[in-house]
């Protein structure tokens, strides 16, 4: 007779699947519970908006920067958003290029479903001078399962807590003293400033930070991985090693279906489908809870 | 790149030699090697030899539009680099260029050089958000056989000192840089010349065992060693830089000693500097203005009272300002000289760090010889320039222990 | 320990009086007084050993992994091997930042870290290893290589690697005329003298000592060691105090204990 431990690590699919015949999992929970989930909004205070996210054991930390700069010539009159996600070497403790990949996947998934949603208009100061730059940074700081959830989680969380101070453009000199609590920023693009001639711009930007980004209509995924014929909601790191077909409900805040993006793997019966999509109803409740309770 | 490895028989002899006070050179181990300076046909070349250990530093100005944050200051760069020539591992490495120690020297010094202000970057201004100066100097190791760190350092040094930028006239808002051979050069506004000493750490390693420091440390010394300690000061005794990049640690004891035996060196070394540059700059055809020199000459050091030459030495030790790193021929003068430099009072902060043997043949000879005599001899050492092989040195570390015995026998 | 500060004389770029007429700093801290400082083990899941280490707004997370067999070609036969990377996020800061991860700054600290524990862990214990130490910092406001050293410290204790002793950092600032201990980001400015030192604390002896910028003269650097050291026995009784608690809790979860 071999040990517990022994059979987990030399025959982790069959270890698993003796879990899930009696309808638990390796960690204790049932098939269809998710874990527990802890949010804590805007605690980095050096980034405009900040969210971590504790989904078990698994840590994302997301923060944005703002700056402005001068908008391209393509987008005169749009702001820029800049997402990035990723791994740290405390994740997982993988080499460098499987985190890279990794990365670099959650990365794209977060850019479609993301940035479609932020209206970069509201992000010009003024058109063809001055407009917003947001980076959206994301960190897994441990991979416990289940990063795509966290991740758009996060981001979301983070964004709706960007709090940007307030910019009106002056013409001409205004002195550089700080009075009222507004300081004056002289601005000049950063990016394009070997060309000479190119004018300075002048901006007074508030000390206080009060503008809230608009966010209409952001997404939150739901996403389980399908093993046996069941569909387990929220899964860990074990559980994802074995399990190869993932399935991600993505949903609106109200609850309703935005999409689903399914890649492959075992096939999703109808009766397993409605199940999976009653989870996610319930589940988008309880974000919606903490996110509220958050912001 | 995995550096050389040593043999266990060359690390304990290394070792031993140390404790027994006589390095596998033939230098005390609070000894530093002779450095020699050559600047070169071309302004801004400095090649600088610490015995085998070469290195050559060149500086480049260029005239460039500064970034919009800085926009009223110039910048200076510094690159090491470690030529293939440089070392067996560096051969089988050529093409990996930074590798770990060198990414630490370069830091190392370029926080000794920048952070410590000695190159003033705002007098490298030329027109207010316009134009500003870059300077750039590109260290290259040609020959590593320990202590490159010290090596780089005095290179980069020289090689700033001698640089010269081309000449400038600013109307309104033109700017007009004058080519080299139209107008005089104009020196780099240097204003004070950090020099770094570089000790190697050896010790057991248990939380309590005493700990040795030796200065400038050859390859086999380095290779040996657990870690180095590198303290930038100037000639005035002001500290520009402490690096300790981990290693064995060291009592806050040993630290102190290191830092003012540093001291002692930097001052010395600044005098061959200076030489240097006086020799380099008297040479050039073109030169009709004398290098800025920011501090003393380096004959006025010597020709100075007595008291202020003490003054200059560390205050709070009874080391003699004989720049302890000239290793002249190996006769009884030299040794005497060095014994006397190392000559320890009754002094808590030295005690069971360096080793040393008899302590009161020592105190003896400090009080024997006048200084006057301490004088004449310290400019004769400075003159000659030859230094002995390391043979030799070897062989004259042996000897004297004889002759300070007849020594002491014909004194008493 | 020393004298209260002389006042400041309201220097500063900004008009900032970084020490006023009672001898406090800019968050009300008196100049030997070191910032709050907060710390717990074993934060991460999947790593061998974590810390999370906060000192004032400084925040930052280390992980161990080790020993564990060499990831790479370069392994030694009689010792371990250390490596560490040290990565700050981007938002750490305020100021913007468009480098990447393996910038200048990055790197020489990963280097110093490195350099650091190879001297303290005892290597030859596990011969043909490779022990990882990650540092990653979440928020910057000023000491992050002082904040990366006492959270790898942490985490390598975690880890139940051997060590011949704790490590503990300090650094010290120079603001008005006055060593203050623990410069945040505001009074470490980068042509202010800093000095970063890693002691270890039961003998005293010091790991790692860098210094930027120069001092007047040589009987500064030795107040500002004082300093820097005082502040490193401040830092370490609180680190020793959260590996005892943390250590009766293991003990007192396995039933050894009765607490």
């Amino acid at each position: 007779m071999i040990s517990e431990d022994v059979y987990r690590k030399v025959h982790p699919k069959e270890y698993l699947k003796r879990f899930i015949d009696k309808d638990v999992r390796p960690d204790g929970r049932a098939v269809s519970t998710a874990r527990y989930l802890r949010l804590t909004i805007g605690s980095i205070n050096t980034a405009v908006g900040s969210a971590l996210v504790r989904l078990g054991n698994t840590t994302v930390l997301a923060g944005v920067n703002a700056t402005l700069i001068r908008p391209n010539n393509a987008n005169p009159d749009k702001g820029i958003v800049e997402v990035s996600v990723e791994l740290l070497p405390t994740a997982s403790g993988e080499s460098r290029n499987v985190r890279g990949e990794e990365a670099v996947v959650l990365a794209e998934f977060l850019r479609t479903l993301i940035i479609p949603h932020i209206d970069v208009s509201t992000l010009c100061v003024e058109a063809d001078k001055l407009v917003w730059c947001l980076s959206l940074t994301v960190y897994c700081i441990d991979h416990d399962g289940n990063l795509e959830d966290s991740v758009v989680l996060a981001a979301v969380a983070a964004l709706r807590n960007v709090r940007l101070p307030t910019v009106r453009m002056v013409d001409g000199d205004e002195g550089g003293d700080i009075e009222n609590g507004i300081e004056n920023t002289r601005m000049i693009d950063a990016d394009n400033e070997a060309e000479e001639g190119n004018e300075s711009i002048m901006a007074v930007v508030s000390s206080k930070r009060t503008e809230s980004l608009e966010l209409d209509n952001f997404p939150l995924t739901v996403s389980f991985q399908l093993f046996c014929e069941k569909a387990l909601i929220d899964p860990s790191a074990e559980e994802e090693v074995v399990c190869v077909s993932r399935v991600t409900f993505i949903m609106k805040p109200t609850g309703d279906m935005r999409g689903i993006l399914k890649e492959g793997g075992h096939i999703l019966s109808p009766k397993l489908y409605n199940s999976c999509l009653a989870q996610s109803k319930e589940r988008v409740k309880e974000y919606m809870k903490k996110l509220q309770a958050g912001s | 790149m995995k550096e050389k490895v040593i043999s266990l028989c060359e690390k304990n002899f290394t070792i031993d030699c140390i404790k027994a006070n006589c390095r596998v050179d033939g230098r005390r181990i609070s000894e530093a090697r002779k450095a020699s300076i050559s600047l070169g046909p071309n302004w801004g070349f400095a090649e600088v030899r610490y015995d085998r250990t070469h290195a050559v530093a060149s500086t480049t100005v260029e005239a460039i539009t500064p970034t919009p944050d800085r926009g009223s200051e110039g910048s200076i760069s510094i690159s090491v680099e470690l030529s293939p020539t440089a070392s067996e591992p560096a051969a089988r490495a050529s093409l990996f260029r930074n590798t770990g120690s060198f990414i630490e020297t370069r830091n190392c010094i370029e926080s000794f050089v920048r952070d410590s202000r000695s190159v003033d970057t705002e007098a490298l201004c030329v027109l207010a958000g316009v134009k500003v100066w870059s300077v750039r100097v590109d260290v290259h190791i040609i020959n590593d056989d320990g202590n490159c760190m010290d090596a780089c350092m005095l290179a980069v040094m020289a090689s700033l000192m001698h640089a010269r930028r081309p000449d400038v006239t600013v109307t309104g808002k033109e700017v007009r840089i004058h080519a080299m051979d139209e107008r005089e050069p104009v020196p780099l506004p240097v204003h004070h010349v950090p020099l770094s000493a570089t000790f190697g750490l050896f010790g057991g390693g248990r939380p309590f065992d005493p700990d040795t420091v030796v200065l400038d440390p050859v390859k086999t010394e380095e290779l040996a060693s657990n870690g180095s300690v590198s303290f930038a000061f100037n000639s005035q005794g002001e500290v520009c830089g402490v690096y300790k990049g981990g290693g064995l640690p060291l009592h806050i004891r040993s630290f102190e000693v290191c830092s003012k035996l540093a001291a002692t060196h930097a001052v010395g070394l600044t005098a061959i500097l200076k030489a240097a540059l006086a020799d380099a700059s008297a040479e050039h055809p073109l030169s009709t203005v004398r290098p800025m020199l920011v501090d003393a000459e380096p004959v006025a050091m010597l020709a100075k009272k007595e008291s202020e030459r003490e003054k200059l030495a560390a205050p709070t030790s009874t080391w003699n300002a004989t720049p302890v790193l000239d290793t002249a021929p190996p006769d009884i003068d030299a040794m005497e000289t060095i014994t006397r430099a190392r000559a320890v009072p009754k002094n808590d902060l030295i005690d069971g760090v360096f080793e040393h043997e008899n302590e009161d043949d020592q105190n003896e000879d400090m009080k024997d010889v006048g200084p006057e005599e301490e004088n004449k001899m310290i400019v004769e050492k400075l003159i000659r320039s030859d230094s002995e092989s390391s043979t030799e040195g070897l062989e004259a570390a042996i000897v004297p222990k004889k002759q300070r015995k007849e020594r002491k026998t014909r004194r008493r | 320990m020393a004298p209260p500060p002389k006042r400041g004389r309201g220097g500063g770029a900004r008009g900032l009086e970084y020490i006023s007429l009672d001898g406090l700093r800019v968050d009300g801290r008196l100049h030997t007084e070191v910032r709050k400082i907060r710390c717990s083990l074993g934060t991460l899941s999947r790593a061998d050993g974590s810390a999370y280490y906060e000192q004032g707004n400084t925040r930052v997370l280390a992980a161990v992994y080790g020993p564990r067999e060499p990831t790479g070609r370069d392994f030694e036969h009689d010792k371990a091997i250390v490596k560490c990377e040290f990565s700050t996020a981007m938002f750490a800061s305020t100021a913007r930042r468009r480098t990447w991860k393996g910038d200048r700054k990055s790197t020489a600290a990963a280097i110093v870290v490195q350099r650091l524990f190879e001297g303290v862990i005892l290597l030859a214990e596990y011969p043909r290893c490779q022990i990882d130490i990650y540092v990653q910092v979440l928020q910057n406001d000023g000491g992050t290589l002082v904040a990366a050293v006492n959270a790898a410290c942490l985490a390598l204790i975690n880890a139940g690697v051997a060590m011949s002793d704790y490590v503990v950092a300090c650094s010290v600032g120079y603001v008005d005329n006055t060593f203050v201990a623990d410069p945040n980001s505001l009074e470490s400015g980068s042509d202010r003298p800093e000095l970063t030192l890693a002691i270890t604390p039961h003998s005293g002896k010091i790991c790692s000592c860098q210094l930027v910028s120069k001092l007047a003269d040589d009987a500064s650097f030795e107040s500002a060691m004082q300093y820097a050291t005082a502040g490193a026995k401040q830092i370490f009784q609180v680190l020793e105090y959260e590996v005892k608690k943390y250590s009766l809790g293991l003990l007192d979860s396995r039933g050894m204990v009765a607490l």
